[in-house]
């Protein structure tokens, strides 16, 4: 039974599973935690699953490989600018509200 | 002087404008006297201008000449095709009512400078005064048609401010808000008649209008002419208080009596005949229309007189008394005399117009008493009151020669001459009637033992010279007015001046009158019997209210008042002015109150419960929806995530797995 | 001594074990992140999890990208979001409640994400990819650098900038107004 587990390291099905697992606990992450700075953590997760997969991609795809090496460094400049951002609105909003718990953000109901 | 047309109505506008602003500061400081000199020399100086403009318009000197003479001043209303010129329009017709309106109005504007020198509120009297003025004046002189409802719905709203003048007292304000009403009934009716000219000629100019809307053949007219003269005569009927919108008249008469005097019994009531008239080609080529305007006429005249009868308020039993003269000319526009109309609205103006005043120096006299069985006697004490009404009730009376049988019998002889046997015949009763109703008006007053309150008795006393001067001065016409314009009989000089304005319509009518009966000519004949019923009514009258002793004459009364059957319901109906007021209470506020308390509920439950019902769906979704929009970022990003899910997990569904 | 090409009992490779204890610490780790209490924990489990990824990305055959990761991940965006954390935690705020009231809902949806992932991946003919089984062969830095300088020239301007967008945007925002406390 185990035997499916053999080369597991070697299938593209696996990285790709393992990928959209890390997704779908990113995706869990943003749309439950009250916290900004979870939230923000959260999308970082997500980001790296993409990675993930385009990785996985270029392995198995020997024509790719470099260029989803570099489509993989291009995802975490943006990922380090997002976060650089993010993070500083986060800063921005706790200053005014005294909080960092969006579900306190609620000015757009108004 | 023609230059001097415009002057006419505003004279009295900046009288108003000037006492509304100043009066009441300039009452305080510096006395009545200094709030009155503004308004009451504002109509003087009209009064000069009219008589200067009124001798060459009758006698068709240039420019007025037959046609009469357009005083354009600018354009009021301009909209494309539809336009209305602001001008005025000044004929013999005018003339006539610039006459009567500027004379009457003028005098009354002195006899109120006595009649109300004990109110605090004069300078308010003037302003009203000075209001309808121009309003009248604009009806009067206006050339076109919408100018004309101007100064009709001004002046019933200056007839209202007067009527309700008193307004601390329940039954003057209530009177006003009736007298409104009811004259807005015939408005509606005017409204549509002019709209329905319009319709019909594309012009809102009075002569233009009128001259297209006779030689139009019938087949062009959009609304035939019958119903345009029936609209038109609607708002005469509301304004000149003819059956079935009379009520509101005799109530009127909670007005300051020099109110009474100059609106409700010598102007405003004459704008009806006098917009009948005007109009009269258009009544002329309509004699369905005539024989209603006579019937209505005729109608109104027997029943104001036999309300009259029994009638204890001095004021009322004139107000009464003014319905039937305005029947009467109703009836005479009816059968197409128009220039007889015209007459007995001159010298009724003048005669009525003094006994009205009249009436208000007896009540003054007697400090503010109405009611006739509490006078008596007073014709020592007041001899100057008492000699010119008693002219004023032979005038009325139709003794020859005052005014009122002149021009009371050119009414009955024309409806004769011109076979309106059935006009005649009721006419010719009204007169009997008006002749008693007026000797007893004057036996209760004047005659007979004092029934005055004894702690007033001692405090009779005759009117100042403010009041007494008006007095004299409108019975000189009430006695000579008749024999200046009225003869030769049919032929006088009234006819020659408005023979211009009535021509049209004489070419239409086109009949030839008849001129004698029984082989002699039928002037003599008829004069002869409006003699007669004048002498019968006042001969009876004497009989039962007249100059002798009081008691013998009261058992007469009281037989007649007490008596059974036919007589009885008459008297009784008389008394009750025909139920007409418990009639309009039971059709329109009882019957008329459930219809209405109906509809409210209709509108209330249905109409508002169908918009509401919306209004409550529409929000209670929002209130639903709302819960939905909570503003928080995340609960939005579960519902991407769930739409893109059930998307994808669609797609696969339907799709199926790619293997 | 060398180690046996596959595992005795187990039957399958050391390659494999690697790949599934650092798989397993990797989502253990995001697990943390998410439902950790504390949220200086989640930040700290983060690391961990950003770790197990580039040995992840190590095993794929791409230990360019899996250093890039060390560097960027964890030692700049994961040391920014922990000042963050310091910056913004007070004591009052509340510990209890870290998760929404559609904590529920959201995890059925990422449940469900996840299943629709592995079954499409599972069902898909990923044609035009090597077959199972295939060893990864390490990529050279030198080929990356050669291709990133030579091909990929205009995506690596851009994002500079966009990094200098994002310093300068981060400064400006984060920056205190003068005046305020």
């Amino acid at each position: 039974m185990l035997s499916v587990l053999n080369g597991i390291s070697h299938s593209l099905d696996a990285y790709l599973i393992l990928s959209g697992i890390l997704f779908a606990i990113g995706s869990f992450g943003f749309l439950a935690r009250r916290n900004a700075i979870s939230m923000l953590m959260a999308i970082e997760l997500m980001l790296n699953a993409v990675n993930l997969a385009i990785i996985a991609f270029g392995a198995f795809t020997p024509s790719l490989k470099v260029d989803a090496s570099v489509i993989a460094l291009v995802v975490m400049a943006a990922a380090a600018a997002e976060a650089t951002v993010g993070l500083a609105i986060v800063i921005a909003i706790y200053r005014n509200r005294k909080t960092p718990l969006v579900d306190e953000y609620d000015a757009m109901r108004q | 002087m023609y230059d001097l047309i415009p002057l006419i109505p505003l004279l009295p506008i900046l009288g108003f404008a000037f006492s509304a602003l100043f009066g009441r500061r300039l009452m305080l400081k510096y006395g009545r006297t200094a709030a009155e000199i503004v308004p009451v020399g504002a109509v003087v100086i009209v009064w000069l201008i009219a008589v200067s403009v009124i001798i060459p318009a009758v006698t068709h000197a240039a420019p007025f000449g037959e046609a009469g003479y357009n005083v354009k001043l600018w354009t009021w209303i301009p909209a494309g095709g539809f336009s209305v010129d602001l001008g005025f329009h000044v004929d013999a017709l005018t003339a006539v009512l610039l006459l009567v309106v500027t004379t009457i109005g003028m005098l009354v504007h002195i006899y109120s400078i006595g009649y109300m020198a004990h109110d605090r509120a004069t300078w308010r009297f003037f302003a009203y005064l000075n209001l309808f003025m121009f309003s009248m004046l604009v009806l009067v002189l206006a050339d076109n048609w919408v100018l004309v409802f101007g100064g009709w719905e001004l002046v019933g709203l200056s007839s209202y401010s007067l009527i309700g003048f008193w307004y601390q007292k329940r039954s003057a304000a209530l009177a006003a808000k009736k007298a409104f009403i009811v004259n807005r009934v015939g408005d509606v009716g005017f409204a549509l008649g002019i709209m329905a000219i319009f319709v019909n000629t594309g012009t809102l100019n009075i002569q233009e209008s009128l001259k297209i809307l006779i030689e139009k053949p019938a087949a062009e007219l959009a609304i035939p002419l019958g119903i345009v003269a029936l609209l038109v005569f609607c708002g005469a009927m509301g304004k000149s208080a003819q059956f079935p919108l009379h009520v509101w008249l005799p109530d009127a008469m909670e007005g300051p009596t020099p109110v009474s005097a100059l609106i409700h019994a010598a102007t405003m009531v004459n704008a009806g005949v006098y917009l009948v008239a005007r109009a009269n080609p258009l009544f002329s080529s309509a004699p369905e229309a005539m024989v209603v305007v006579a019937g209505i006429g005729i109608f109104t005249a027997i029943l104001a007189a036999s309300i009259a009868f029994t009638q204890t308020d001095i004021k009322r039993v004139l107000a009464f008394s003014t319905l039937s003269q305005l029947g009467y000319m109703f009836a005479a526009l009816g059968v197409g005399a128009y220039g007889a109309a015209i007459f007995h609205l001159m010298s009724h103006g003048f005669f009525k117009g003094l006994l009205f005043l009249g009436s208000g120096s007896v009540i003054h006299a007697v400090d503010g008493e109405q009611d006739m069985n509490r006078m008596g006697g007073l014709a020592k004490k007041i001899p100057i009151t008492h000699a010119t009404m008693l002219i004023g009730t032979i005038a009325i009376a139709g003794i020859p020669p005052l005014a009122g049988f002149f021009s009371k019998d050119e009414i009955l002889g024309e409806a004769f001459k011109f076979g309106f046997y059935w006009v005649w015949g009721i006419g010719v009763l009204v007169a009997v009637m008006t002749a008693f109703y007026m000797w007893r008006l004057m036996g209760k007053t004047f005659y007979g033992e004092s029934r005055v309150d004894p702690s007033v008795a001692p405090k009779v006393h005759e009117s100042p010279w403010q009041m007494t001067l008006p007095l004299i001065l409108l019975a000189v016409p009430s006695m000579f007015l008749g024999m200046a314009i009225g003869l030769p009989l049919g032929n006088g000089a009234l006819v020659g001046w408005l023979k211009p304005v009535f021509e049209e319509s004489e070419k239409i009518l086109a009949r030839t009158p008849t001129e004698t009966l029984l082989g002699l000519p039928i002037d003599v004949i008829l004069i002869a019997i409006s003699v007669i019923a004048a002498l019968v009514g006042l001969i009876t009258a004497v009989y039962l209210f007249g100059i002798g002793s009081r008691k013998v004459q009261q058992a007469r009364v009281d037989k007649i008042s007490n008596a059974n059957g036919a007589t009885r319901f008459l008297y009784r109906a008389s008394l009750n002015k025909w139920w007409f007021d418990e009639l309009n209470d039971l059709l329109f506020i009882r019957i008329g109150g459930r219809v209405a308390a109906a509809m409210w509920w209709f509108d209330r439950n249905v109409v508002d419960g169908t918009v509401n019902g919306v209004g409550t769906v529409t929000k209670s979704a929002g209130g639903g929806l709302r819960r939905i929009q909570t503003g928080r970022v995340q609960n939005y990003a579960l519902g991407i995530a769930i739409g893109l899910i059930v998307m994808a997990g669609s797609f696969l569904v339907i799709v199926g797995l790619p293997r | 001594m060398t180690l046996p090409a596959t595992i005795p009992l187990l039957g399958f490779g050391w390659d494999d074990v690697l790949f599934m204890t650092l798989a397993g610490i990797m989502i253990l780790a995001a697990l943390a992140v998410v439902g950790m209490r504390d949220i200086i924990r989640s930040g700290l489990a983060m690391i961990i999890c950003f770790a197990a990824l580039a040995g992840i990305y190590v095993i794929a055959g791409a230990p360019v990208v899996a250093g890039a990761q060390v560097l960027v991940y964890i030692g700049a965006i994961s040391v920014l979001v922990l000042f963050a954390i310091m910056l913004t935690q007070t004591k009052d705020a509340p510990r209890s409640l870290v998760f929404q009231t559609q904590a529920l809902p959201a995890a059925i949806a990422s449940a469900v994400l996840a299943l629709l992932i592995a079954i499409t991946v599972a069902s898909t003919d990923w044609a035009g990819t090597l077959p199972r089984g295939w060893v990864a062969t390490l990529d050279s830095a030198t080929k990356l650098a050669k291709d990133l300088f030579a091909n990929y020239t205009l995506p690596f301007e851009v994002v500079s900038v966009l990094l200098l967008a994002a310093v300068i945007g981060g400064v400006y925002l984060a920056k205190r107004e003068r005046g305020a406390d």
